[in-house]
C-alpha cells in the first residue's frame, strides 16, 4: 500500500511537472495541440493526486486531513480542481503556468512527509472538525485563486498601460473578465469561510467551553474574515473597480498564507496544522 | 491523373488587370465548364479582389496545364473589347503556372494567409472553401481536387492554430477594438463618446457600429455637424462643454476634433475616475494635434491610446505575425509532400480497386454457396460464417494493399500492378500500357 502511495503521489509531481513545461509553452507559443496536452497532463496528474489522497486515507484509517502534509494536499487537490473549472468556463488556461509550478513543488513536499500512523487524538475525531477544515479550506481555495486572479489582472493592466503588448497581452483575458472572476471567487470563499468559522467555535464551545480562545490562527482567520467583509461591501456597496480590487485579492491572498503557513509553523497553538 | 494550376495575383498583376480578369459569381460556372471543354476531368476556380486562379486536373500533365491556362485568354476577352486588348498583351507576363506537388503548396500557402497581402488574414480560408463548395456545384469537382481542397483548408486551420500568423489586429481601427476587448470583454453595452463630427469621427462611429458598439453621445463644437453625425449613429448630439461632464458616464471615448490645445486635461480625467471608482476608461484620441492631454494615460484605469500608439500595436502585431513565416511555410511545406505521396498512391487506387473487388465478389458467392447448403444453421450462425469469410479475406488483402502503395513511391508499380494483375487474374486491360511508361514521377518535373 504503501509503495502504491509512493508511486501514484510521485507520478503526480511528475504529471505535474510536465503540465507546468506544457502551461510555459502553451503561453508563449499558444499552440491549441500543445494547450490540449498541457490540460491532459494536468488532469492525469489531478486524477493520480485524487488516487493518492484515497489511499492515504485507507491507510491511516481515517479522513485524510490529519496532519499538516494531509491538509496541504487536500488543499493542492481542491486548488487543482478549482483550476479546472477556470480553464474550462473562462479559458484561463493562462493560469495554469502560474498555478501548477505552486502544486507541483506542494505535492513533492508533501508526498516525503510520512503518513501519520497514529489516529487522531479524540477531541478531533468529530464531523464539526470536519466541516470546519473542509470549508475552510475550500475558502483558502477560492481566495487563492481570486489573488491568482488579481495578479493576472495587474500583468495584463501592466501590458495595457505600457503600450507595448506582448505574448501575455493575447494569452489573457479582458481586464472585466478577471475582475468579474475574482469577484466571483470571493463571493463563494467567504461564505464558506464563514461557515467554517463558526462551525469552529461551535466545536471549541462544546470542546473547551469558549466559543473565542486565545489562538493566533483563530484571531488572524476573524481578521481575514473581516478583510473580505471589507472588501465585499467596497465591491458591492460602493461600487469599487479595477486596480485596487486586484490589490486587495493579493493582499488577502498573503494574510491567508501567512496564517496558513506561517502560524502554523511560527506558533504551536492549538492548531497544529 | 495530373494537377495543374495557372494564375495572377496582387504580386504580379496590378488592380486594373486583376480586376478584368476577376470572375464574379454568376459567370464561374461557365469558366468551369469552358475548363472542362478544354479537356480537364475536374477543375476549380478561386477569383478573390487579390487573384484569380485556376485548378485543372486531367490524364497527362500537358493538357492539365493547357485547360488551365487557355482559358485566361478567353476571361479577359468577355469584358470590353477595351480591357481586353489591353489586358491580354499583359497578361502572359502577369501569369503564374504550377504543376502537381507544386500546385498543391501553392493552394495550401494561399489558405494558410501566406500568400496575402496583410499576411495571415483569415478571410481568404472562407474563399479558399467556396471555390471548392462551387466547383462541386457545378460537378467539376472530382476524386482530386477534393483531396486537394480539403487537405487544403486543413492546412489552413491547422497553420493558424499552431502559429501565430492569424494573431494581433492588422489595422488601426481594429486594434482599437481588441484593445477594448481587452478592457471591457464586451463592448455591447459600453457608452461609447465621440468628440469631433468630422470625417475620422464619422469613420471610427461606423466602425463600432460594425462591431455592434452603439454610439450614445456626439459632441462638437459646431451643433449642426454633431446633430448630423448623431442621427446618422443614432446617438445623441451634445455640447463640447458637456464632455467633463459626461465623462463619469462613459466607458469609450474617440476624440477627433481640429482643436488647438488638448480639450480633454489630466485634471478632468482624475475627477471623473474618482466617480467611477476604478471602472476602466478607455481613450482614443485620433486627432493631430492630439485632443487629449498624454498625462492622462498615468492616472490610474485610464488607457490613452493615441494614433501612433495604435500604429505601433499594429507594427509590433504585423512583426510578430512575419516572425511565423518560417514555422508556416515549414508546415505547408510538410503537408504538400504529404500530399504528393497521396497523389501518387492514386496511381495505385483502380489496381486496389479492382482486387478487392475481385476478392469480395469471390468471397459472396463463395459464401452463398456454402451457406444454401448449410440450411439448418441459425442466422445467428450465418453471420458467424459469413463474418468469417470476409475477416479471412480482409486479412490476405492487408499487405497487398500497404505494398501496392509503397510500390508506386519506390518506382516499382508498373512491375507490381503487373504481377498483381496476373496472379489474381485482375482486368486491367490498357491500364499497363497508358500508364507504366509515364509514371506519376515525370508529372512534378
Amino acid at each position: 500500500m504503501a509503495t502504491v502511495l509512493f508511486l501514484l503521489l510521485g507520478g503526480s509531481v511528475l504529471l505535474f511537472g510536465c503540465a507546468t513545461l506544457l502551461h510555459l509553452l502553451y503561453l508563449r507559443h499558444h499552440r491549441n495541440d500543445t494547450g490540449f496536452w498541457a490540460s491532459l497532463f494536468a488532469l492525469l496528474g489531478w486524477a493520480a493526486l485524487t488516487l493518492g489522497g484515497i489511499v492515504r486515507g485507507a491507510l491511516s484509517g481515517q479522513i485524510p486531513l490529519g496532519s499538516f502534509s494531509d491538509g496541504l494536499l487536500f488543499l493542492l487537490w481542491l486548488l487543482a480542481s478549482g483550476y479546472f473549472i477556470l480553464e474550462h468556463r473562462y479559458q484561463l488556461r493562462a493560469a495554469g503556468a502560474f498555478l501548477l509550478p505552486v502544486i507541483t513543488v506542494g505535492v513533492a513536499y508533501a508526498s516525503l512527509r510520512p503518513v501519520p500512523a497514529r489516529a487522531l487524538v479524540p477531541i478531533l475525531q468529530s464531523p464539526w472538525v470536519i466541516w470546519h477544515v473542509g470549508l475552510v479550506f475550500f475558502a483558502y481555495c477560492a481566495f487563492a485563486l481570486a489573488g491568482l486572479t488579481g495578479l493576472l489582472y495587474l500583468l495584463q493592466e501592466k501590458e495595457l498601460k505600457s503600450k507595448r503588448l506582448t505574448f501575455m497581452h493575447f494569452r489573457l483575458p479582458a481586464l472585466a473578465t478577471l475582475e468579474r472572476l475574482s469577484s466571483l471567487l470571493i463571493g463563494w470563499g467567504y461564505p464558506a469561510l464563514t461557515l467554517g468559522i463558526l462551525f469552529g467555535a461551535h466545536w471549541s464551545r462544546t470542546v473547551w467551553g469558549a466559543y473565542v480562545l486565545p489562538d493566533p490562527k483563530m484571531i488572524w482567520a476573524v481578521l481575514t474574515w473581516v478583510f473580505y467583509t471589507g472588501f465585499l461591501v467596497g465591491r458591492w456597496v460602493w461600487g469599487w473597480r479595477g486596480r485596487r480590487n486586484a490589490l486587495l485579492t493579493i493582499v488577502g491572498f498573503g494574510a491567508i498564507i501567512l496564517n496558513y503557513l506561517g502560524i502554523s509553523f511560527l506558533w504551536q497553538g492549538i492548531h497544529r496544522f | 491523373m495530373y494537377l495543374a494550376l495557372t494564375g495572377l495575383n496582387h504580386k504580379t498583376a496590378p488592380v486594373a488587370l486583376r480586376e478584368a480578369f476577376s470572375v464574379d459569381e454568376e459567370r464561374v460556372g461557365r469558366v468551369l465548364q469552358g475548363v472542362k471543354e478544354r479537356g480537364a476531368h475536374e477543375v476549380a476556380l478561386l477569383s478573390t479582389c487579390n487573384r484569380t486562379e485556376v485548378f485543372a486536373v486531367s490524364e497527362t500533365p500537358e493538357s492539365a496545364a493547357s485547360a488551365a491556362r487557355e482559358i485566361f485568354s478567353t476571361l479577359g476577352a468577355s469584358d470590353g473589347p477595351g480591357i481586353a486588348t489591353d489586358a491580354n498583351t499583359r497578361l502572359e507576363s502577369a501569369l503564374y503556372h504550377r504543376r502537381d506537388t507544386e500546385v498543391a503548396r501553392h493552394l495550401f500557402s494561399v489558405a494558410a494567409g501566406l500568400d496575402s497581402l496583410v499576411v495571415g488574414e483569415s478571410q481568404v480560408l472562407g474563399q479558399v472553401r467556396k471555390a471548392y463548395e462551387q466547383a462541386l456545384n457545378f460537378q467539376s469537382a472530382g476524386p482530386v481536387l477534393s483531396g486537394l481542397f480539403h487537405w487544403g483548408i486543413r492546412v489552413g486551420k491547422r497553420v493558424r492554430s499552431e502559429t501565430g500568423i492569424s494573431e494581433g489586429a492588422a489595422s488601426i481601427s481594429y486594434a482599437a477594438v481588441e484593445l477594448a476587448r481587452k478592457i471591457f470583454e464586451s463592448l455591447q453595452e459600453k457608452r461609447v463618446l465621440i468628440v469631433g463630427a468630422g470625417k475620422m469621427a464619422e469613420l471610427a462611429a461606423k466602425n463600432l457600429a460594425d462591431q455592434g458598439v452603439p454610439v450614445i453621445y456626439v459632441a462638437n463644437r459646431t451643433p449642426a455637424h454633431s446633430a448630423a453625425l448623431a442621427d446618422a449613429v443614432g446617438g445623441t448630439a451634445v455640447s463640447l462643454t458637456e464632455v467633463q461632464r459626461l465623462l463619469p458616464e462613459v466607458d469609450i471615448v474617440i476624440t477627433s476634433t481640429g482643436a488647438r490645445a488638448p480639450i480633454i486635461g489630466a485634471d478632468d480625467v482624475t475627477r471623473a475616475m474618482r466617480r467611477r471608482k476604478g471602472e476602466p476608461l478607455f481613450i482614443i484620441d485620433i486627432a493631430v494635434p492630439r485632443d487629449v492631454d498624454p498625462q492622462v494615460h498615468t492616472v490610474d484605469g485610464v488607457f490613452l491610446y493615441n494614433i501612433d500608439d495604435l500604429r505601433a500595436v499594429v507594427d509590433a502585431n504585423m512583426a510578430e505575425r512575419h516572425a511565423w513565416v518560417a514555422e508556416a511555410e515549414r508546415i505547408v511545406d510538410h503537408e504538400a509532400d504529404r500530399f504528393a505521396l497521396w497523389m501518387k498512391e492514386r496511381v495505385a487506387v483502380p489496381v486496389i480497386k479492382a482486387l478487392r473487388e475481385k476478392v469480395a465478389a469471390t468471397t459472396q458467392a463463395e459464401v452463398d454457396r456454402v451457406l444454401r447448403r448449410l440450411d439448418h444453421l441459425s442466422e445467428r450462425e450465418k453471420d458467424e460464417v459469413r463474418a468469417l469469410a470476409h475477416s479471412i479475406a480482409g486479412k490476405l488483402l492487408h499487405r497487398p494493399t500497404v505494398r501496392l502503395k509503397s510500390s508506386v513511391e519506390e518506382g516499382r508499380h508498373s512491375a507490381v500492378f503487373e504481377s498483381v494483375s496476373d496472379l489474381f487474374g485482375l482486368d486491367l486491360y490498357d491500364y499497363s500500357s497508358k500508364r507504366s511508361r509515364t509514371g506519376p514521377h515525370e508529372g512534378t518535373v
